[in-house]
């Protein structure tokens, strides 16, 4: 059994003293921690604590930043992702990846969705049509824009704009999808969308949610892993299902934060 | 308390007066400078430019006829020069901006570009005399002319490009990461779509200073003012026109007023060319 | 869903393909960066190369001792020419440096919108006239009218030659410190006004030191650029080898003689010739190089 795992639980992200560093900040220190499948996890903690880092670890987004080192095993669906025989394209296939701030590509509508499909091997022109209606419409939008494929993605507004990145991604056909605070730049009414969406989610992606915001962990989650800067680096104080964390705190620290006294 | 912080000389309202009265004044300077040269130009100049002015070839060395094969020459010069710039430019804006944005190797390669862009333009005359012209055997030709000017605006579009290529913010490279996108996908329908044009106003940019240079011609492309048959024939670039013919022809001010208004209109053309695309990278970026 | 499966089962996949332009656009790349970098290496090697019989049979020394300038006769004393250069460069700096400064601070603190745009316009329309249109203009415009004021009776002189390059020199002065001016944080100034300092004071006892490295990247700047520069002062300057005794004196600069020169010359002529531009070469590529370091400190 996995560290940390929940007893009964199968695993479907390993992270096993997993350590993140930029150059000489360490981000995050020995993390260990198995995500469930087909189940939301949300990372919670205040700002610092490393949620993001440890968020950008699972799909080895980290590569992309300068002077990163990641230590530590990270296994998808038991599969090691940090050696030189995974291939991080198809690693980000698998392991969707939504943004803070709603981020479409200037382009059309249609072609957000069908540039990644076509770099990965989908040519034909229905198949590409069926995943862009499919998508559009799990993410609601297809009622929204449906009659303008064309539109300019960046002239939706801020909640669109957040969907239409998580149809994207979905298009993909992922099984994990990773949300690093994805309603943190929108209003309450695209919140309430986005949440409705995820919610519907639930059962056929693992999702891991990145959010500052309590309530929001609270009103979405299953499971819950409360992160914490100690010493300048981030650190996983506690995880568990979401009830446990909440109601039942172990950590003096976390029983601090989930009351809203500090954080 | 009054007493102790009574106003010092330098703040009295003369003081501020004249500071004022000062920058306006250098604005006011600089903009009659500016006036005066462009009105001599045009008032000199005016009476010259005609169609048949623009198209015949010079005679009487340049006192009379037009400037026809000096504006081919021009054209050709140009050509080569921003033909093959361009590629190596933004080869190496694209290397600067998307493959090693703050390695050590290309910190090297920006201080060099940097140091090139220092050369005074004479000197890039002597460098295109001894090496294209002599070493390379091209001798006084189009071709040699061209290539040193090529050389002379790579520094400045590598610059402009490489800004131009910063300016794409960087959520869309980790938003296409995130995708599995390729590197030259991503490069090709997130990034250059968006920065396309800065690279076109640092193209322009670069032709301009390319059309303005004289000294870095003189002894690399030449002065024959007859119509260039191939890029191996030397040929007479608009500015040396200018030049020859104020200073060794008698008698040849008026048609060089003509010249320096030509001069002065394509590049006013290109300017404003310029302008107009940075202001929709601009409103593009923001 | 099976069609990402089937795309990453052969060899010869797309994404194995794509990895490879990658790979082949990156090597493009880079080979551009390193032929782009290594040109100026390339440059100072071949004026080094040229120059190398110069300095060698005349020696540097024989450059500044030589009493005339006659290369044909083997007497190579370009003293006169070094002292002129340096005699316009200066003047033209110190012309110019007030002006533009005054014109950036007009820019920022002065100016009421509208008027800030059309100046900037401006200088950038000055900074984008050619070398030759400023020797033309001198040659018809200014020269005559110093001519009357000459006691030698004509205008071909070191004053035309600092006037005409200052105009030159002016907008990239200008734009440089405004640019610097730009990036002093809004806060400071906001403090310096609810201290209750007027504006003359907040613009120049506190953004114009705030800003001194664009201040002295312009000067920099403008100073390498009025050393390098050919033709105006060509056309302007009249040429006559001598040291400047007076400021309507006819004088010949470093530029000048090279462009005067390299038609005719050969041997060691040419190669005296392009020694004085390895010195133009170093000396405005460093000033250059530092004025750009300066500047991106500062924004």
């Amino acid at each position: 059994m996995s560290p940390d795992a929940p007893p009964g639980i199968r695993v479907a992200i390993e992270l096993e003293r997993l350590t993140v560093r930029y150059g000489p900040v360490v981000a995050v220190r020995d993390v260990s921690l198995a995500i469930p499948p087909c189940r939301i996890t949300a990372v919670v903690g205040p700002s610092g604590s490393g949620k993001s880092s440890l968020l950008a670890a699972i799909n080895r987004l980290v590569d992309l930043v300068p002077g990163a080192v990641v230590s530590g095993r990270v296994r998808i669906a038991g599969q090691e992702i940090y050696n030189g025989l995974t291939d991080v394209d198809e690693l980000r296939r698998r392991v969707a990846m939504v943004f803070q701030r709603p981020n479409p590509f200037p382009m059309s509508v249609r072609r957000n969705i069908t540039l990644a499909l076509r770099e990965h091997g989908v040519r034909r022109r229905e198949l590409l049509e069926a995943i862009v209606h499919r998508v559009l419409h799990d993410v609601g939008l297809w009622e929204e824009v449906g009659g303008r494929l064309d539109y300019p993605a960046h002239k939706l507004s801020g909640g669109q704009q957040q969907r239409l990145c998580i149809a994207r991604a979905m298009a993909l056909d992922p099984e994990v999808l990773l949300l690093d605070e994805p309603c943190s730049a929108l209003d309450p009414l695209s919140t309430a969308k986005i949440e409705e969406l995820l919610r519907r989610f639930r059962e056929r992606y693992t999702v891991v949610l990145v959010t500052h915001n309590l309530a929001q962990a609270r009103r979405l989650a299953d499971y819950v892993a409360v992160l914490w800067q100690i010493e300048g680096e981030g650190r996983l104080l506690e995880f568990g299902p979401a009830s446990d964390v909440f109601e039942n705190p172990q950590h003096e620290l976390t029983r601090a934060y989930v009351t809203g006294l500090t954080g | 308390m009054n007493g102790r912080l009574s106003k010092g000389w330098w703040m009295s309202a003369g003081w501020d007066t004249a500071g004022t009265a000062f920058v306006w004044g250098c604005a006011l300077a600089a903009t009659l400078a500016l006036a005066w040269l462009i009105g001599g130009v045009l008032s000199a100049g005016a009476g010259v430019i005609s169609w048949e002015f623009l198209t015949s070839e010079p005679s009487d060395a340049g006192r009379a006829g037009g400037i026809g094969t000096i504006l081919v020459a021009t054209c050709w010069i140009l050509a080569v020069a921003s033909m093959t710039s361009l590629p190596v430019g933004i080869g190496a804006a694209v290397w600067l901006a998307e493959c090693n944005r703050d390695g050590q190797l290309g910190r090297w390669v920006r201080g060099a570009v940097d140091l090139l862009a220092g050369v005074p333009s004479i000197v890039f005359g002597l460098f295109g005399n001894a090496f294209f012209c002599q070493f390379l055997g091209l001798g006084y030709s189009i071709l040699s002319g061209g290539l040193t000017l090529a050389v002379m605006i790579l520094p400045l579009l590598v610059r402009v490009s490489e800004q131009g290529l910063r300016a794409v913010p960087d959520q869309y490279r980790m938003a296409a990461a995130a995708l599995g996108l390729s590197r030259t996908t991503t490069f090709l329908h997130v990034v250059l779509p968006q920065a396309v044009p800065a690279l076109l106003a640092g193209f322009l940019l670069a032709t301009a200073r390319a059309l303005s240079e004289t000294a870095a011609l003189i002894f690399t492309s030449g002065y024959v003012a007859r119509m260039p048959r191939s890029l191996f024939d030397s040929g007479r670039a608009i500015s040396v026109h200018v030049y020859d013919l104020v200073m060794h022809v008698p008698g040849g001010e008026r048609r060089a007023a003509g010249a320096a208004l030509v001069l002065v209109l394509l590049l006013l053309a290109i300017h404003s060319l310029t302008n107009l695309f940075a202001r929709q990278w601009l409103s593009h970026v923001t | 869903m099976i069609w990402w499966k089937r795309s990453s089962s052969s060899l010869l996949s797309v994404r194995g393909c794509r990895r490879f332009v990658d790979r082949l656009l990156g090597g493009a790349g880079l080979l551009s960066a390193l032929l782009g970098a290594s040109l100026v290496i390339w440059m100072l090697g071949f004026v080094l190369v040229e120059s190398w019989p110069a300095l060698q049979q005349i020696g540097p020394l024989r450059f500044l001792t030589d009493t005339a300038w006659y290369p044909t006769l083997g007497r190579f004393g370009m003293w006169p020419m070094v002292v002129a250069t340096v005699v316009v460069t200066i003047g033209s700096v110190v012309v110019t440096t007030p002006v533009a400064l005054g014109s950036a601070v007009y820019l920022r603190f002065y100016a009421p919108p509208v008027l800030a745009g059309l100046y900037r316009r401006v200088l950038w329309v000055l900074a984008g006239v050619p070398s030759v249109v400023y020797g033309w203009w001198g040659i018809t415009a200014l020269v005559p009218m110093i001519g009357r004021f000459s006691p030698f009776g004509f205008g071909h002189s070191l004053l035309a030659g600092v006037l005409v390059l200052s105009i030159m020199t002016l907008p990239l002065a200008a734009l440089t410190v405004d640019t610097a001016l730009g990036a002093v944080p809004r806060d400071y100034l906001a403090a310096a006004a609810a201290l209750g300092l007027g504006r003359r004071a907040v613009a120049w006892q506190v953004a114009v030191p705030l800003a001194w490295r664009g201040v002295l990247a312009g000067v920099l700047l403008q100073t390498a650029r009025a050393i390098g520069e050919t033709m105006a002062v060509l056309m302007v300057c009249g040429n006559v080898v001598q040291l400047p005794v007076s400021l309507f004196a006819p004088v010949r600069l470093l530029t000048a003689n090279i462009a005067l020169e390299m038609g005719y010359a050969t041997q060691l002529h040419r190669s005296a010739l392009f020694v004085s531009g390895l010195w133009l070469l170093v000396l405005a590529a460093v000033l250059v190089w530092a004025a750009q370091r300066l500047e991106r400190e500062c924004t």
